[in-house]
């Protein structure tokens, strides 16, 4: 018995209750969006790493470690792939500035801010919390029966974020080792398992692809644990090409039959590292307070003519405050590179900001949707 | 043609990166990644001049394997032992799922006398062959009356995943494909069964598997698989969202829960899914659920098995154990034969059904190594199983594939 089965068994049990829950309680209000926002995998992940603890005491195994390699560039590719070339050159200059303003501004304002509270590593931590997720805004225009239409550019901003983030954070990961060169060596493979599927793909059909996304999503895991490199960087790199390809369309289709999944396992590896980390000093709850406040000024408020300047017609509520999941993959993701613990000091203050992003969301889309 | 000089180049690539990296430390998964890549390429390059893709995968597996090029270790191997279970949960839920004892399929009746009287007349005529082998071989084992009860038992045994396999990969529909199918799963059960009663037979003062445990253990399996499909049945009628991923939950976790209470995870999940096949109208979303990936699913589990099959026994025995794959050959034609005759079926069945119960697999293996701990003779008989299992797992598939064709239930 190891810690991933342990996992499993919660995760399952979990699942069904919370499973059942949201196909019967789709209510209108902020309790039903509250939790079908699922934190609770963030509690069993607690759970699990006590009773592990206590009882079992078991070590990261072999597969173990393939496992969660697997995940992480899953997650770099879903995003990746959700990328494809075609598509941004038709966004419109407006919704690039849009981005470009708040990202900036935003990452700068979280940077000071762990700059002056003392973290270790200021840059990182900014990168990893500035960012945003459409996941919430889907879930609120299910629970209240609105059209996407409302909130359209919001929710294209959101999309977008997380390939802003994951680029910012790729770039990072390749210039900020010593070992850089043997790292890029990296990119060589990349491109060349890449260029095989690319042209094996060519001539096969929709099932041999589910296939070969499988055999690349281990692959390149494998790759990661091999030369130490980041996961997600390369997941998302690979996701960004494999999604340009003749079918394209396929890799972006089958990652996202599987999201659900990876997304509940990530609740729980942060549930595991709520407990590692263990403090929460009154110093991350401040900066948790402060990122907060700079993220709701920043996309809420202060761009707002930029923002009308991307409406066409309609008038659209703009709520892009949240951050999403998105930092816990990146968390997870520097701890299994480095087996640094630096990144753990920022769970805390990550899973607060979360908490805090969706509550101040949910209430400017309540406000807003009032007003229109 | 530049589809196959690119499959050319994929697979010599691969096997230099496979060579630059052997023995390398923390390349196993990237090793695994693209010996798989090389399997799969391979499997669609041969599938062009009718070679399963099973086939190539367990060639691969063989190639790149402990007892050949070694790219992989033993250790490495076993390590692999949990990703195979699960392949083989799933593999033997679509079984289960594609099973149908209702209106349009084959009476159980029909499928148990069919199983009966193939499998005893099998083992009779195994016995009777080998013991008369005997007598005219220099093979002193075949005169052990304990070694050659148990070969004769092991000869009829089966593999459900390869005839699993073969079906879906060529999307055999027909009188043959259903046979074939339910007759592997049960007669898989007959096997188990028979296997535990003539070990506490021949083992008594050993303290070996009895009758009875074996067969409680199966009876849990069974009863655990009808828990599962229940749980699966409520969940599809009553939440109804992310079926997939409850569905890898449900094959994840069983198949621990198996390996921790010491259950039979394929007889659990054959029996799941005939549930949700015959007693509720959700099997065929199941099995559709894990048939979108069902290509990886085969490629890992037949891959690994490659990779288990032991050439130095091959090597060992290898005379004989072409010779024992010949007779258990024409055994099985003739079982199969007489099997079909009782039941009256037609020449369809008579004459091709045996080819499919030509592939061995994990349940042969199982057997060979329990005897192989228990009787004094247990090494030469587990060498000489080894070696009959890595043949018949290599012509199984092959031979399955041109009965379907042959009777025209593939296209």
């Amino acid at each position: 018995m190891n810690e991933f089965f342990i996992s499993i068994f919660f995760l399952f049990i979990v699942f069904i209750g919370a499973a059942a829950f949201s196909a019967k309680t789709k209510k209108a209000n902020f309790s039903s969006y509250f939790l079908n926002l699922e934190m609770e995998y963030i509690v069993i992940g607690i759970l699990v790493y006590l009773i592990n603890l206590k009882f079992f005491n078991t070590t990261l195994q072999n597969t173990t470690t393939t496992f969660i390699g697997i995940t992480l560039s899953f997650m770099g590719m879903l995003i990746g792939t959700q990328f494809k070339y075609k598509i941004l050159k038709k966004i419109p200059g407006s919704f690039w500035k849009y981005i470009c303003y708040t990202y900036i501004s935003g990452f700068v304002l979280i940077y000071l801010v762990f700059y002056l509270m003392g973290y270790e590593t200021p840059y990182l931590y900014a990168i990893i919390i500035n960012t945003g997720m459409p996941y919430s805004l889907n879930l609120f225009a299910r629970l209240f029966r609105i059209g996407i239409s409302k909130y359209f550019n919001s929710m294209l901003v959101l999309s977008i974020y997380p390939a802003i983030t994951l680029a910012h954070y790729t770039v990072y990961f390749y210039i900020s080792n010593g070992d850089t060169p043997y790292r890029f060596l990296s990119l060589l493979w990349l491109i060349v398992f890449l260029f095989i599927i690319k042209e094996y793909g060519k001539q096969q059909s929709r099932k041999m692809f589910n296939t070969m996304c499988v055999i690349l999503m281990y692959t390149i895991s494998g790759l990661s644990i091999y030369l130490m490199v980041s996961p997600i960087a390369l997941g998302f790199i690979s996701g960004i090409i494999a999604s340009n390809f003749t079918f394209g369309d396929i890799f972006t289709n089958f990652y996202k039959s599987f999201e659900r999944f990876f997304y509940l396992f990530i609740y729980m590896i942060l549930g595991f590292f709520v407990v590692m980390h263990g403090t929460f000093l009154p110093k991350d709850i401040l900066t948790a307070f402060l990122i907060t406040g700079i993220l709701f000024i920043m996309r809420n408020i202060a761009f707002q003519r930029q923002f009308k300047k991307m409406e066409s017609n309609r008038v659209e509520v703009q709520a892009i405050t949240t951050i999403g999941v998105l930092p816990g993959f990146l968390i997870f993701d520097h701890l299994f590179i480095t087996f640094s613990l630096s990144s753990l000091a920022i769970v805390n203050i990550f899973l607060l900001i979360y908490i805090l992003t969706e509550i101040l969301n949910y209430r400017t889309l309540i406000n807003e949707t009032e007003k229109h | 043609m530049k589809q196959k000089s690119t499959d050319i180049l994929t697979v010599i690539i691969g096997f230099a990166v496979l060579f630059i990296l052997n023995k390398t430390a923390g390349a196993f998964s990237l090793n695994l990644g693209i010996a798989l890549m090389i399997a799969f390429v391979l499997g669609e390059m041969l599938a062009a001049y009718g070679l399963p893709r099973i086939s190539s995968y367990l060639i691969l597996g063989i190639i790149v394997g402990p007892y050949a090029l070694e790219f992989f270790s033993e250790s490495a191997v076993k390590s692999l032992q949990i990703v195979d279970s699960i392949a083989l949960s799933s593999i033997a839920f679509v079984a289960g799922g594609d099973i149908n004892f209702r209106k349009g399929g084959i009476p159980f009746s029909k499928v148990l006398l069919f199983v009966g009287v193939q499998f005893f007349a099998g083992l009779v005529l195994a016995y009777l062959i080998i013991r008369g082998l005997g007598l005219f071989l220099e093979f002193e084992y075949f005169a052990i009356p304990a070694f050659i009860v148990f070969l004769a038992l092991i000869l009829n045994a089966v593999s459900p995943a390869t005839t699993v396999a073969i079906i879906k990969e060529s999307k055999a529909k027909g009188k043959l494909t259903k046979y074939t199918l339910s007759a592997a799963v049960v007669k898989d059960f007959i096997i188990i069964v028979f296997f535990s009663m003539l070990l506490s037979f021949f083992a008594k003062d050993t303290n070996t598997t009895s009758v009875a445990k074996v067969i409680i253990e199966e009876l849990m399996s069974g009863a655990a698989g009808v828990v599962t499909g229940i749980v699966v049945y409520l969940y599809i009628k009553y939440v109804k969202i992310n079926v997939g991923v409850l569905l890898f939950l449900v094959i994840i976790l069983a198949t621990w829960v198996c390996k921790e209470l010491h259950l039979n995870n394929l007889m659990l999940f054959i029996v799941a899914g005939v549930y949700l096949n015959n007693f509720t109208t959700f099997g065929r979303q199941v099995v559709d659920s894990i048939d979108s990936n069902f290509g990886i699913i085969l490629l890992v589990f037949f891959f690994s098995a490659g990779m288990v099959i032991d050439l130095n026994a091959l090597y060992d025995m290898m005379m004989i154990a072409v010779l024992i794959v010949l007779i258990r050959v024409i055994i099985l034609y003739f079982s199969s034969y007489l099997a079909a005759n009782t039941i009256r079926e037609d020449g369809k069945i008579r004459h091709w059904s045996f080819m499919g119960f030509v592939g061995q697999a994990g349940v042969s293996i199982g057997f060979a190594k329990i005897i192989a701990s228990i009787f004094p003779f247990g090494e030469v008989f587990q060498t000489l199983v080894l070696a009959v299992v890595g043949i018949n797992q290599v012509i199984g598939p092959v031979m399955f594939r041109f009965a379907l064709k042959k009777c025209k239930e593939i296209k």
